[in-house]
């Protein structure tokens, strides 16, 4: 079902896809990433399934996709240093928004810290792994689902989920879409490994609600008062800024962002 | 509210012998105290201060007082190695909820076996055991923050 020869037709990394790992069929596409044992470096491989079984979004929600109608992909990166993982993750769904605005109709936005979304719909998700031996690094593994071709979506997603498919009406080669991300994304990889400020200005630049007055849960609790959102900082950490002017950083684990109609 | 001032404060006390301090300039108080290994940061702000989020870039999300188990253990725990965190996060024993945890007390493991994930940022750090052994003790609750060099677990190496 995955055209080996389009891909590699198309293919113009130098380093990022050139080993493929392809199955018809996978639990998940991270899980085989993190388990898969090879002689020499995998840095830059790529596992590519048609069907993930037990595909996983956040908090091991399922992510169901139809088979071989969407791109569900791992790539495993063997970095120096297991920081600022989080931006990489950005920059990985960056990647799909950038693609998305050159090639489609419609503009796509970053959701802090890992989804890709278009008038509030999702269309890409991303879940980054890594394994540590110890206190080292051994592998980064960073799963992205793009629905490209899919037409209907059941249940709970028929509202918050779109696809390529939907939005222009085309019937797109996902081994196309997956080459040129790869560009992209190893274009991001570079900038992110050599800590170029670039990237993260690109990166908020694309994020919702960027600039905008938000408000804010804290720990689980709405705090008073609006804040304008500064973007991430080199961390990945969320800057917001209060009425007094004050900067307040925040990580994932202690905040949610709240839009309300004002700010939407 | 000056953070890199509370920062380096905290940096200043953690390279410290000290166990506690007060510092009061103006209307700005602060008292810091360490209690075994995690730091515990209490600062009180003018009253006109609005009910604004405190922001703890420094601080840590300070867990129910895990209170040095390193030194507790080193002298009733059987020898063994100690595995530590190698980053900040959120210490889950099993891979999701519903699922059996990586590892018990008395379990034998392998080296390159899966011991816990460490969540930090939505991103799932999967710590592997470096060598074989047997499980002497967990030193942590599931669902809890664990910080950077945090003792995990007692392994006797086989």
């Amino acid at each position: 079902m995955f055209d080996h020869n389009l891909f590699n037709k198309e293919l113009s990394t130098s380093w990022l896809g050139r080993e493929l790992f392809y199955y018809p069929e996978l639990s998940s596409t991270n899980d085989h990433a993190k388990k898969i044992i090879n002689e020499s470096s995998l840095h830059g491989s790529l596992i590519v399934a048609d069907h993930q079984t037990a595909g996983k979004g956040q908090h091991q929600r399922k992510w169901d996709a139809e088979p071989g109608q969407n791109l569900t992909f791992s790539i495993i990166f063997e970095p120096q240093k297991g920081e600022r993982l989080s931006i990489l993750t950005l920059a990985c769904a960056l990647a799909v928004c950038e693609y998305i605005d050159e090639n489609l109709p419609e503009t796509a936005w970053l959701k802090w810290p890992n989804d890709v979304l278009i008038g509030g719909k999702k269309v890409s998700g991303l879940l980054t792994e890594t394994v540590f031996k110890g206190d080292k690094l051994e592998r980064l593994v960073i799963g992205i689902g793009v629905n490209i071709n899919q037409q209907t979506f059941e249940n709970e997603l028929a509202n918050s989920a779109t696809s390529f498919s939907l939005l222009d009406k085309n019937t797109h080669q996902r081994e196309l879409v997956l080459a040129r991300l790869l560009t992209r994304i190893e274009y991001f990889y570079r900038l992110w490994s050599t800590q170029n400020s670039y990237l993260i200005k690109r990166i908020n630049s694309k994020l919702i609600g960027y600039g905008k007055w938000i408000r804010l849960e804290v720990d689980g609790r709405e705090v008073n008062g609006e804040f304008k959102l500064l973007g991430i900082n080199e961390s990945g950490h969320l800057l917001v800024l209060n009425k007094e002017l004050e900067v307040n950083t925040f990580s994932y684990e202690q905040v949610r962002v709240r839009f309300d109609s004002k700010t939407s | 509210m000056d953070l890199k001032l509370i920062k380096n404060i905290l940096t200043m006390i953690s390279d410290s012998d000290v166990d506690e301090v007060s510092i009061e300039e103006g209307d700005f108080k602060i008292k810091v105290k360490k209690t075994g290994t995690v730091e515990q940061i209490t600062y009180t702000q003018p009253a006109h201060a609005p009910q604004a989020p405190v922001a703890q870039p420094a601080a840590p999300q300070t867990p129910a007082a895990p209170s040095a188990p390193a030194e507790a253990e080193k002298s009733a725990a059987p020898s063994g190695e100690t595995v530590k965190s190698p980053i900040v996060g959120t210490y889950y024993q099993a891979s999701s909820p519903d699922s059996d945890p990586f590892i018990k007390v008395g379990d034998k493991i392998q080296q390159g076996q899966t011991l816990c994930i460490i969540e930090a940022m939505k991103i799932m750090n999967e710590i592997e055991a470096e060598f074989a052994g047997t499980v002497k003790d967990i030193l942590v609750t599931d669902g809890t923050p664990v910080e950077f060099d945090q003792p995990l677990f007692i392994i006797e190496k086989s």
